[in-house]
């Protein structure tokens, strides 16, 4: 495997603090108020749509904060062609956007023209390995940038699989010049799931790709967690976070919820939590560069 | 070793007809046996698909019940899988297979209802355009008028019901006690818009469904303006005429480019 710290930094995107994932149910709140949140993560598929209300409101945010495009889509691992239609709207979103980054998944989505409409897993082999960094390099070219992978959470693993997660991953990262989104409670259900130690994946991410964190919740089935999105951050998730952000530095993180939305103001409340966790581990995260951004405010732009 | 495509294809099947050839790639783990760890896929993509539906056509679930619309739905998941990227357009095609799959297609009812959900949800994020206002259309010179060719902004729809669907829906909406279901003698005919935002609809008589029907297909206003003497009546058709085409202008459903065809 590739070591790490042999190859020059990639130029990271500045780290943006920590935000939420946009939802509906909060557009209210977040336009006719000055919630602290320092910026959002869109689903980029929910805007991909001709017009009406919803781009109306994201040209909005957009004016406010900071904004990076997630997708569900792109079906990255897939051995059918890449999706050119897909990608040239997720091009022009984009352009509209000017997001930090755009992301999505270490995954596939379907075979044969078909879309499962879930993450679905990958074996752990070269094969895949090579196929996924060979695409990822396709869409960085059309795309004109770098895009950022997240980890899924996953239920099965495969009988070939050659190399652990963690292995896959700063292969990948490395050999297609990408990013790394690391989701941090999927990193909680792989691991319970797979019986892996959370830690060693943690301790072996190569830090200088990452540029986001995602947090969330899920339901614990006993002898599986399922990766629901629609509960609240569990504490072993939190404490996985804190070794995270002590051993990753200021990365840009956020909360996602993608169901059972609550009232903005729980989500406000464990972004709390998740600055107070990155204060106890000593991170600060430097100014950000947005002058005209209201929400900036000293206290969530500096953490001391 | 199984080739990723083989693998992939086997993982689809799995999904989409229960098969379980892929089993023989996956070991159980520690906790669970492998059937349930693949079963947490083969679930996720049934409910995922069922709760698209549920989101998309909620008046249609409240008047049939879980029981009826859920059975409704898994008919619908296994004859349509989703060619889409976007969950956005999954059930597209919805509304027509309630009216053509039995026994719900015996309802009316069912398919005027998904219909009109499908156009409410359709005109919330079609693309924004500009609409004609009355004044671009007075600086016409009148020799033009009835060569005018009008377009409809693209968040509307004409929606043609044989039963008193939209008021089933607007109780559901509301949360009242749906009324009796009403077969009408003649079509009712509603217009489907966007208004603030939001998706709203009002009924058309059949005077005015039967000029906007031509008028989207490019009949010139002139031309409208003798058909609606043929059909409603000589005595103040062209009254008629410019009191639907000024509503329409009012109500932003007229598109900002026009044509004038100068041989009408």
């Amino acid at each position: 495997m590739t070591n790490p710290a042999s190859k020059p930094s990639p130029q990271k995107p500045s780290p943006l603090g920590f935000g939420l994932g946009l939802r509906p149910p909060h557009y209210p709140e977040i336009l006719g108020g000055d919630p602290p949140i320092d910026w959002f993560e869109i689903l980029s598929e929910n805007y991909m749509v001709p017009g009406g209300q919803p781009m109306r409101i994201l040209d909005e945010i957009n004016e406010k904060y900071p904004l990076v495009m997630h997708g569900v889509s792109m079906s990255i691992g897939s051995t059918a062609p890449l999706d050119m239609d897909y990608l040239r709207d997720l091009k022009k979103l984009a352009q509209r956007v000017k997001p930090k980054w755009i992301s999505d998944h270490i995954c596939w989505t379907g075979v044969h023209g078909l879309n499962m409409h879930d993450l679905l897993p990958l074996p752990m082999t070269q094969e895949a390995l090579d196929h996924l960094v060979e695409r990822i390099k396709q869409v960085q070219d059309f795309l004109g940038q770098r895009i950022a992978l997240e980890n899924a959470s996953t239920y099965v693993t495969f009988k070939d699989d050659e190399m652990t997660e963690w292995d896959f991953i700063n292969e990948m990262a490395e050999q297609a010049d990408c990013l790394l989104l690391l989701d941090i409670n999927n990193i909680y259900v792989s691991a319970f799931n797979h019986g892996f130690d959370p830690h060693t994946y943690i301790d072996t991410i190569n830090p200088e790709r990452v540029v986001q964190f995602h947090l969330a919740g899920h339901q614990n089935n006993g002898t599986h967690i399922v990766d629901t999105h629609d509960h609240p951050i569990i504490k072993d998730v939190w404490d996985l976070y804190g070794r995270a952000i002590k051993r990753f530095g200021p990365v840009s993180t956020m909360i996602e919820r993608d169901d059972n939305i609550p009232p903005l103001g729980e989500l406000l409340e464990e972004l709390e939590m998740a600055r107070k966790i990155a204060d106890q581990q000593g991170i600060q995260f430097p100014l950000f560069e947005k002058q005209d951004a209201p929400h900036m405010s000293p206290k969530t732009e500096t953490l001391s | 070793m199984t080739n990723l495509k083989d693998l992939q294809d086997s993982f689809q099947k799995a999904l989409l007809e229960g098969d379980s050839s892929i089993l023989s790639q996956i070991p159980d783990s520690q906790r669970e046996k492998k059937e349930e760890l693949l079963g947490v896929y083969q679930y996720a993509y049934g409910a995922r698909l069922l709760e698209y539906l549920q989101n998309d056509y909620p008046n249609l679930h409240g008047y049939l019940g879980d029981e009826q619309f859920e059975r409704l739905c898994n008919i619908y998941i296994e004859s349509h899988p989703s060619h889409t990227i976007n969950a956005r357009w999954f059930g597209e095609q919805f509304p027509d297979f309630v009216q053509e799959t039995p026994p719900f297609s015996e309802m009316a009812q069912l398919g005027e209802i998904a219909a009109l959900e499908y156009a409410l949800n359709s005109v919330f994020d079609e693309v924004d355009e500009r609409a004609l206002s009355m004044e671009q259309l007075t600086e016409l010179p009148p020799e033009q008028w009835a060569g005018l060719v009008l377009q409809p902004v693209a968040a509307i729809h004409h929606l043609a019901f044989t039963t008193n669907a939209d008021e089933i829906w607007q109780a559901l909406e509301d949360e009242t006690v749906p009324p009796a279901l009403v077969q009408h003698e003649e079509t009712a005919h509603i217009l489907v818009f966007r208004h603030d935002s939001h998706g709203k609809f009002r009924p058309m008589n059949y005077e005015e469904a039967m000029m906007w029907d031509k008028m989207v297909m490019g009949v010139p206003f002139g031309v409208l303006c003798e058909l609606i003497t043929t059909y409603g009546g000589e005595e103040g058709a062209a009254m008629r005429a410019a009191g639907y085409l000024q509503g329409w202008i009012a109500s932003g459903f007229i598109a900002q480019n026009f044509k004038t065809n100068e041989n009408s």
